[in-house]
Order: structure tokens, then sequence, then C-alpha cells
């Protein structure tokens, strides 16, 4: 059998204050997945998230990325898995749109024309090159969100993760950044998104994970698990109520 | 920046813009200091010369009025001081004090000196980005003792990135709390307090939450400065600054 | 380091912020610069102002007003920029020293803001060449009430926003120092 490319081993983690965040949480995502993690606030989502790569470790458990632990080597998990976060506004560093995407690959220390190369091709992929060296605060809130998925990008993950990328968007950038994701998921990107509004994301995944209270309480097709969400507090699609099915919210 | 200054870089197709940084620091830094012992011709004719590059550069007088008057009302305040309490000939009894002509001339001296100086820093920052000064600025600072140059141009960056965002911060805090009432507290001290501690408190959870973006792309303070070459618009800005340094120093 | 850096943005802010109180606003430049000192200690208060000065005067707008460059820290307000490296640093010092006993940052407080001054007034009298009791009463008292206010103000603030920073778990990296 092929090896899972983010893999956690009855992983938990508990904060400074005393409470546990998560427990016993068991996952395995394979390569090219896109997984949604679904769950209220508070049930753990972004601590779960951020175990990826390295930016929390574990109380107790393992965190594996293909095959390594996470602690063993952090750098090597982070150029694996990129994070997207909620606020965009707080994770973007540069003073110009190519000096965001260009920041993680500066990073990384590789050549200076091979930087250059990577960030027009990002900035081509994401339909940002026009605003090259506009002001990043001067972006609407689609754009920015798919600023932070190309520096995202630049970094050439094999994993990305996004903690609520649909927050604080309007219509049109909503449609923008899920495209962006589908066209991502064609091209073999593993992808886990966390959210608490599965409308907008959930037809297009092929799993959905629940979390309630740091833990796992269902997980599988989300077909099979949608029907049990609202028990955790999560609202479940429209269409499931009106049609009983679940639709592609692009139409 | 677009709230701090309306006049910032903007690439713009004059050979100044694709100079050196370090040679246009550099010049600045010579000119200020030569200017301080600088007689009225050499002024005059730097004033001529720094004229003609400015509107080579924005075909506009009003712009430059907009970004000094503040600092023209200030030098005006000197003007006026000097004037009334140099002893000298006497243009105008004002009660106590008189106008003189001496303390005019000598005041509209020093306000003249550092207005071109200010002048200077403006066409600096209109023609270099960011980036490039703050490469620059490390460049110079790397034989200094004591000095960590990489540490303080990755200062520089945040100080610039952090800007907008306290600005927001302030106007939506300021305007929330007028929409309750503050101004109906008569008590400074509250009203200061009131104000500075939400904003500082939101202000330092924002840049915990960068410092995690940039530990998730792999953030190292080691990394690779914009790049710095010479061409033969850097040879002709050098030549140009020593001409007029020379000039300075000897009238 | 990133506090440090988001210290000296504070500062920079500073200068526009204002609380409009009787006929002077109250600026709130120089409260940032005790605050620094209050949060960060000596060293690193210093280096956020040191920060502020140096990317300004190389031109970038940090400044009151939108202009940066030399030109602003040898015009007549100069003084008081460099003053405020002085303020800094003492109030940092002085904190790290005290152990949260109040009177003692108080004081700290008090001789930070008149270091300001200390730089800022001869400054300004010899640029404007006027004499010392014109240029105190120009470039001091006027202040002096909404210092008082200020002194206060950052006082409470650091002493609720210690132990939230303090608290801040920050991954294994670069934000160790301040």
């Amino acid at each position: 059998m092929k090896l899972p490319i983010l893999e956690t081993i009855n992983l938990g983690h508990r904060f400074a204050n005393g409470r546990w965040g998560l427990k016993h949480i068991d996952l395995r995502i394979d390569e090219g997945q896109f997984v949604v993690i679904a769950g209220a606030n508070g049930s753990g989502k972004t601590t779960l998230l951020r175990h990826f790569n390295g930016l929390l470790l574990p109380t107790s458990g393992r965190v594996l990325v293909d095959g390594i632990e996470v602690s063993k080597d952090l750098l090597r998990a982070r150029k694996i898995v990129q994070m997207v976060f909620q606020d965009t506004e707080s994770q973007i560093v540069g003073e110009t749109v190519r000096d965001e995407v260009a920041f993680g690959p500066e990073n990384l220390g590789l050549p200076r024309d091979k930087i250059k190369a990577l960030v027009d091709k990002t900035l081509e992929q994401t339909g940002l090159k026009s605003l090259s060296d506009t002001s990043p605060h001067l972006l609407s809130g689609g754009e920015k969100r798919r600023l932070t998925i190309a520096g995202v990008l630049a970094m050439k993950p094999r994993v990305v993760v996004l903690d609520e990328p649909f927050s604080n968007l309007d219509y049109p950038g909503v449609k923008m950044v899920l495209e962006q994701l589908l066209c991502l998921h064609r091209r073999k990107m593993t992808i886990v998104l966390c959210t608490h509004e599965l409308e907008k994301v959930v037809a297009y995944a092929q799993r959905l994970v629940v979390l309630s209270k740091g833990e796992i309480v269902a997980d599988g097709q989300p077909d099979k698990v949608i029907g049990s969400v609202e028990r955790y507090g999560i609202h479940p699609p429209c269409s499931l109520k009106c049609k009983g099915c679940l639709e592609p919210w692009l139409s | 920046m677009a709230e701090l200054s309306i006049f910032t870089y903007r690439p713009r197709p004059v050979w100044i813009v694709d100079c050196d940084p370090r040679i246009k620091l550099a010049a600045l830094a010579g000119l200020s200091i030569c200017s301080l012992g600088a007689g009225w011709t050499a002024l005059a004719l730097v004033t001529v010369v720094t004229s003609i590059l400015w509107l080579r550069l924005v075909p506009s007088l009003r712009v430059l009025w907009n970004q000094t008057k503040y600092f023209i009302f200030l030098l005006a305040l000197v003007v006026l001081a000097r004037g009334l309490l140099t002893p000298g000939q006497v243009l105008l009894e004002l009660g106590p004090l008189d106008l003189t002509a001496e303390g005019l001339a000598g005041g509209g001296y020093i306000a003249w000196r550092l207005l071109v100086i200010v002048w200077w820093s403006i066409i600096l920052t209109a023609t270099t980005a960011a980036a490039q000064i703050r490469s620059a600025v490390a460049w110079f600072l790397r034989p200094v003792p004591l000095v960590n140059e990489k540490v303080v141009a990755t200062m520089i960056g945040l100080l610039v990135r952090f800007i907008p965002v306290i600005l927001q911060q302030v106007r939506e805090t300021m305007a929330a709390q007028q929409a309750r009432a503050v101004a109906a507290s008569s008590n400074p001290f509250r009203r200061a307090f009131k104000l500075i501690l939400p904003v500082v408190r939101r202000v330092f959870l924002s840049a915990d939450r960068l410092v995690w973006a940039m530990e998730a792309r792999c953030f190292t303070p080691d990394r690779p400065f914009y790049h710095l070459d010479r061409g033969p618009a850097d040879w002709l800005l050098a030549s140009g600054a020593v001409v007029l340094c020379a000039a300075l120093l000897l009238s | 380091m990133v506090h440090s850096s988001l210290m000296a943005a504070l500062i920079a802010v500073g200068a526009f912020i204002s609380i409009p109180i009787g006929p002077v606003p109250i600026v709130m430049q120089n409260l940032f610069v005790l605050l620094a000192g209050l949060l960060l200690g000596g060293g690193w208060a210093a280096a956020s102002v040191g920060v502020y000065l140096l990317a300004g005067a190389c031109g970038l707008p940090v400044f009151a007003g939108g202009t940066g460059g030399l030109g602003r820290l040898l015009g007549p307000t100069g003084g008081y920029l460099f003053g405020f490296l002085a303020a800094a640093y003492l109030v940092g010092k002085v904190s790290e020293r005290a152990c949260g006993r109040p009177l003692i940052e108080l004081g700290g407080l008090v001789a930070g803001s008149m270091v300001i001054y200390l730089f800022g007034v001869p400054w300004l009298k010899l640029v404007t060449g006027m004499d010392w009791a014109k240029s105190i009463a120009v470039g001091m008292i006027p202040f002096l009430i909404g210092d008082a206010v200020k002194i206060l103000a950052a006082y409470g603030v650091a002493r609720t926003l210690r132990p939230i920073i303090a608290l801040q778990a920050t991954p294994g990296g670069i934000d160790k120092a301040g």
C-alpha cells in the first residue's frame, strides 16, 4: 500500500492552561485527496492543522509527513505542507504582491533567477500578474486570499492546508478561491481544508472529517457523513434539506 | 502606505529610478551634510538643479507643497523667531520685539537649507522601492560592529508592513468608540487608556499571527537582499552629487 | 524582534493619532515611546526607536506629515526624535530593574519624559535662536499636562498587557528575544 502523505497516530495536544485541545486523533490522508475537516468553533480544527507543519507539536502521539515525523525535521515538513491562514491581513508579509509571493522561495535560499522564474509562473497561474507591483493592502478580499494562496504555491508544496478560506469573502471572492482550489485538485495537489461552512465546498471533496471537542466523531465520504453533522453544531448544506443530495456550489 | 503619504514609490520612466539605491542614499547623506555649510549662491544653484530634476520626475509643484506644508509651517516659525530675536536693522516694530532684516535673512537661510534637504529625501522616497532602501541600509550597516544588518533590514521591512495595519485598527477602534459616545467622557486619562489598550492588544495579537505565518513559510533572517548592481546611470548620479557637494562646500 | 518592529510602527503611527482634549490635542507618539520601554526593556526599546529613526532618515515616509529624510532629523523638532531614543532606553532599563514596583516605574517614566525635553529644547533653541526661557515656554510647558496623562496611560496599558504578551506561546524560532 502507498504511504499516506499525512498521518497522525493517536495525536493529542494539551494547551498551556491544561485543557486538552485534541484527543486521540488517528487520521491518514493519501496524496491527491481533497479532504474537508468540519467542526464548530473551538472544536480543534485550527489546532489540528497546525500540527501538520509543526507550528504546534503533539503532547502525545505522532504526526508523520510523508513517512517522517514532523518534529524530527521541521523544515522538511514545512516545505511539503504549506498553510493558508484564516486571517489574510496577518499572513501577508511583503510590501508588494511580487515581494509577498517571493517571500517563501527567498527563505529557502534559492538562487535569484530561479526565484524570479518561480514567482512569475505563480503570479501567472493565480491571475495576479497585472497586480505585481501593487501594495497588498489595496487588494480586495478575494484577491488577498488568492495572494496568500499564491505565496504558498510558490513554495512548491505537495499539500496545501487551508484554515477557513472563505471567511469574510463576498460571493465573487468565494467563487475565485473555490475555482482555484479545484484547479489545484485537478493537478493532483493534496488539499486539506477546514471550515464550518460546508455548503460551499463539500460537494467537491472526497472525504469529510467531522471534529467535535477535539475528537474525530465522523469520517468518510461526504454524502455518507453529512447526515450527522447537525448534531455537532455544523449547518448542513441547504441542498441536502431541499433535494436530499449534495449539489455543487459553483453552477 | 496610501494613508501615510499619497506620494510614495511608483515605477517611473526616469533614469534615477534605476540607480543603485546605495548610491542614492550616499548622495542624499553627502548632499545633506555638505549643504549645512553652504553659502547663498551654492544653495541657489542646488535649488535650480533639484527643481529641474523634480520637474522631470513629477511635472507639478503642488505635490511638493502638499508633501511639505507641515514642515514649511515649522520652518516659518523658525524664520519668524529668528527675525524677532536677532538684533539688527529694524524693519517693523511689534510691541517689545523688533523684526530685523538680519534675523529674517538668517532664519530664511536655515529654513532654505532644511527645506532643500527634505526635498531630496522626497525625491529619494519617490524613486526608490522600500525593499531597495532596506537592502541599501543593510549594505551600509554591514561593516558596523554590534549591529546585525540582516535583523535591522527585517525590522525595517516589518515596520513598513505594520503601519497600514495599525492605522486601520486605530481607525476602527476610534469609530467604534465614537459610536458609543466616547466624547461624553471628559477624563483625558480614561480616553487615552481606552483607545490605546485595545489597539495595542489587537496589534500585538496580529503580530503573533504574523510570526506563525512567517514560520510556516520557513522564515530565516538570512534572506537574500534585493539585487544591487551598478550601471552608467549610477556614475552619472554619483558624479553629479560629488560636483554639487564640492560646490556647496566651496561657496 | 517582531514586537520591537511593531513598537517602531506604533511610534510612527503615534504621530498621527491624537485625542482632542481642550485646545491642544494630545499626540500619542511619545506615549508609545514610553510604552516601548515598559514592554520591551531597554535594549529592544532603543532598537525599536532606532529602527524608526533609521527608516525615517533613509527617506521612508514614517515621520509625521509623511515626509522622511535627514532634513527631519536636522530640523527644529529633530531633538525630540533623538530624545525618544534616550527615553526609550532609560524607561526600559528602569523598568527592568524595578521588578514591577510601581513607584520606581513611574519615576522612570517621568525621567524618560524629561529626557525627551533634555534633547528637544536645546536643539530647538539652537535652530531657532530663541533664548532659554522662550525655548522652554514654546517647546516644553504646553505639553506637560498631556505628558502626565500619557505617563499614567502608558503605565496602565503596560500593566494590563504584560501578562498577555508574556503568555503568548511562540513556535521555535525567531521571536525569542523580543
